[in-house]
């Protein structure tokens, strides 16, 4: 029972290492403009995706008191995401390349909550069983 | 006499079963550093502490952002700072609600701030190198 913890400590660890690489803004950052704002999308979409999974994944193993918490956070988080991520991308204003930094901090941004639900499942469960 | 080491063998079996099953359903976490003090009440506050230290920290980067900005884009960093402060006591909230009533809840709820407000103070710092280029 002891292995997981130093195990889910590593992926957490690469995850935040993930997200940070991309923060340095070497992701879509080829091609054209319509190129680059379609590789932002996929990265949103994929991002969006893990986030889905992981809130289902511990929203199921919560207390009713604890759901009710939980939702609350998430809209927070929501506002946070879109404030934080429109004053990150405010130094391009009126430039093209605005959306597109925009967009990847909110898959960024996205990507990071998914690991930090996940690692919050693993606590309550004890185990990684749900990792994939 | 011959059935007695068979019973105990079996009895002791089904306790370690017993234990492991109850081990699954408890929480897990990672052991912090703070925890390894004498008493819970130490623990708390060395787990408080750690989290003062990492507000500090994030104060100072904080402030040297705000002061590379003109007055417009500190405007939307000051809103985003005030979203992320709500986010970070719900979502801290929410984290160590699983332990209420313990005694364990207020150091589960440092851990977790100081966690968030480490990983904000990174965020920011990857801003003002980004502007600083």
């Amino acid at each position: 029972m002891k292995w997981f913890a130093p195990t889910g400590v590593i992926l957490l660890f690469m995850s935040v290492s993930y997200a940070r690489g991309q923060a340095a803004g070497d992701l879509c950052r080829e091609g054209t403009s319509p190129q680059q704002m379609a590789c932002a999308e996929r990265e949103f979409r994929a991002a969006s995706d893990q986030l889905k999974r992981a809130r289902a994944e511990l929203y199921e193993d919560l207390e009713p008191r604890s759901r009710v918490k939980f939702r609350a956070a998430e809209r927070l988080w929501l506002k946070y995401r879109k404030s934080n991520c429109g004053a990150e991308a405010s130094i391009y204003e009126g430039g093209t390349i605005q959306p597109l930094v925009e967009l990847l901090c909110t898959a960024r941004v996205t990507r990071e909550r998914a690991a930090e639900l996940k690692a919050q499942t693993q606590t309550l469960s004890g185990t990684d069983e749900n990792e994939d | 006499m011959k059935t007695r080491p068979i019973i105990i063998c079996a009895l002791s079996m089904l306790l370690v079963m017993t234990a492991a099953a109850g081990a699954k359903t408890q929480k897990e976490r990672r052991i912090q550093p703070c925890e390894e003090r004498g008493s819970q009440a130490e623990a708390s506050g060395c787990a408080h502490q750690e989290y003062v230290a990492a507000d500090a920290e994030l104060n100072k980067v904080y402030g040297r952002l705000a002061a590379a900005l003109d007055a417009e884009d500190r405007a939307l960093l000051k809103a985003s700072e005030l979203n992320w402060i709500k986010y970070r006591d719900s979502n801290c909230e929410f984290e160590s609600s699983q332990y209420k009533g313990g005694t364990m809840r207020p150091m589960i709820e440092s851990f977790c701030l100081t966690r968030v407000t480490k990983a904000r103070a990174a965020e920011l710092r990857e801003q003002l190198e980004l502007r600083a280029q």
